[in-house]
């Protein structure tokens, strides 16, 4: 890790030698000097812009445009750019560091990158209770503030079948009559304390059957979001289902 | 700010000297040819160092990022892809929502994502209207056509004494004022916020309920609102319209910005 202000480099002085004169020592010597200053110079610019000028604090006097590789974290870089000479603070994503950055809007709101982190179309059928879709959120995946959202599209195939979702051990049914109807599923899990919180909306492909609990309003689960966190839907009766989407938005 | 080709660097000249005498002629030629290299050498540094920041692109080198400097305190920065010109834009915080990234087909996207998540339950007790849950939009948040916002709310409905009323709002703009059943226990609204052009918006907002019951009504609609979205302005849940013994309470909003195509 090197840091070096490129505009402390300097060319060669300009040295005439008369013809026909002899070069005298202390000239050469001079001009030895010279040359070996100008290349250790540049070797440390190069090292220096080798590493994006790394280190715990941002290279001095300010430089419009420079990299700095931000090096406070133990084994993890940062790489902002300077865009205006005032200083380097405009994060360059990369695939590590993109989840952390506040990204800029037309205003003052920030935003953070997020996106679909499970996409499962293996159809899942059952004959009688039991698992449909699973997917495990890892630990940490997001922080507090952050959201998972799970969406589901499913085939009844009962007359009392029923959708659940459950996250970890916790489980709790989110359609009382899927009834041999299709449905649709969206559950929005917010870290909030440390533990998810869980807002579900059914939509049935009609409302003939009598659905209830098609709206299922904040539940607290016990789960952890600094562990794995096992979601998944289930039925107690036969149905299917076609598709699951788990969308990460932190 | 300062560009160097690379290419034009060289390596110094060899110069043999024979004969055991090195005359003045062939140590200036020799002397010369190293200040050329090293101002050759100075000039690429800084360049580098800037990362070929300029108004205008340096000459196209595959690989090489430049720093386009045409706004005013902005900095873009760019990498040539292909040796056709820097026209890859980097990703950075300040930058990356003018970004329209690539998919795998010519259709774009910019970047977006949550900007508020509200988790503190509000309620109303009263049979006064009130907003019981907002989000100030900062001013220029939605910069340009295409950009939108998505909001979903969560929330309960006690008592059954009589209907609600759950207002969506954009500044003073409503969108849909959704009767709730008086039976409803639970309520869901999502609705979208698009910019059409300066001052114009295109919104849609709906609302589902726990179930079918009898009484609930205008639970989808389109509104097209004047709102300034150069001034921050509030997306807002508002209750209306309902029995003194009822409580209509929202326990979670969600606000997602989407950059648009």
């Amino acid at each position: 890790m090197a840091q070096f202000y490129v505009n402390n480099i300097k060319d060669l002085t300009s040295r005439q030698v008369v013809t026909g004169k002899p070069i005298k020592a202390s000239d050469h010597g001079s001009w030895r000097s010279d040359v070996r200053r100008r290349i250790s110079d540049l070797n440390d610019f190069l090292a220096a812009h080798n590493t994006a000028q790394s280190g715990s604090s941002q290279p001095t006097p300010f430089l419009r445009g420079r990299l700095w590789a931000d090096t406070t974290t133990t084994n993890a870089v940062a790489l902002y750019v300077d865009p205006d000479a005032a200083g380097a603070d405009d994060q360059v994503a990369t695939r590590l560091t993109g989840k952390d950055i506040s990204f800029a809007t037309g205003g003052t709101a920030t935003f953070k990158m997020g996106g679909a982190i499970d996409v499962n179309t293996t159809q899942v059928s059952l004959v009688g209770a039991g698992d449909l879709m699973t997917y495990t959120v890892p630990a940490n995946t997001i922080t507090n503030g952050g959201v998972i959202i799970q969406r589901g599209f499913f085939v009844g195939g009962h007359a009392s079948s029923t959708i659940n979702h459950s996250i970890g051990a916790d489980s709790l049914s989110l359609s009382s009559d899927l009834a041999l109807l299709d449905g649709f599923a969206k559950v929005i899990c917010v870290g909030v304390g440390g533990v998810y919180k869980r807002h579900t909306i059914v939509k049935l492909s009609s409302d003939a059957a009598g659905g209830g609990d098609l709206v299922e309003n904040e539940v607290v689960f016990a789960q952890s979001i600094t562990a794995n966190a096992t979601m998944k839907f289930g039925s107690a009766q036969t149905a299917t289902q076609e598709i699951m989407l788990t969308q990460y938005l932190p | 700010m300062s560009q160097f080709t690379i290419a034009n660097l060289t390596d110094a000249t060899d110069r043999p000297v024979t004969g055991g005498v090195i005359t003045a002629t062939d140590h200036e030629a020799w002397r010369n040819d190293v200040e050329q290299r090293i101002i050759d050498l100075n000039d690429a540094a800084i360049a580098l160092s800037t990362n070929q920041s300029g108004s205008s692109a340096p000459s196209n080198v595959r690989g090489q990022l430049f720093a386009d400097t045409t706004n005013a305190s902005r900095v873009i920065l760019k990498v040539d892809p292909d040796g056709s010109g820097a026209d890859d834009e980097v990703l950075t915080r300040l930058e990356a929502f003018r970004v329209s990234l690539a998919t795998g087909g010519t259709a774009t996207f910019k970047p977006g994502g949550i900007i508020s998540v509200q988790t503190t339950s509000a309620s109303l007790s009263s049979t006064t209207s009130a907003t019981i849950m907002e989000y100030s939009v900062p001013a220029n948040t939605l910069d340009a056509n295409g950009k939108y916002l998505h909001v979903v709310a969560f929330g309960t409905k006690s008592g059954t004494n009589a209907i609600g009323i759950i207002q969506t709002q954009f500044g003073s703009g409503v969108i849909e004022s959704h009767t709730l059943a008086a039976a409803t226990t639970d309520w869901c609204t999502e609705f979208y916020v698009a910019r059409v052009s300066a001052g114009n918006q295109d919104c849609g907002s709906f609302m589902i309920l726990n179930s079918d019951a009898a009484g609930s009504a205008a639970l989808c609609n389109f509104a097209s609102l004047t709102q300034d979205e150069t001034a921050a302005v509030k997306v807002s849940i508002k209750v209306g319209n309902k029995h003194a013994s009822d409580m209509v309470s929202a326990e979670m909003m969600i606000v997602e910005y989407q950059g648009g195509p």
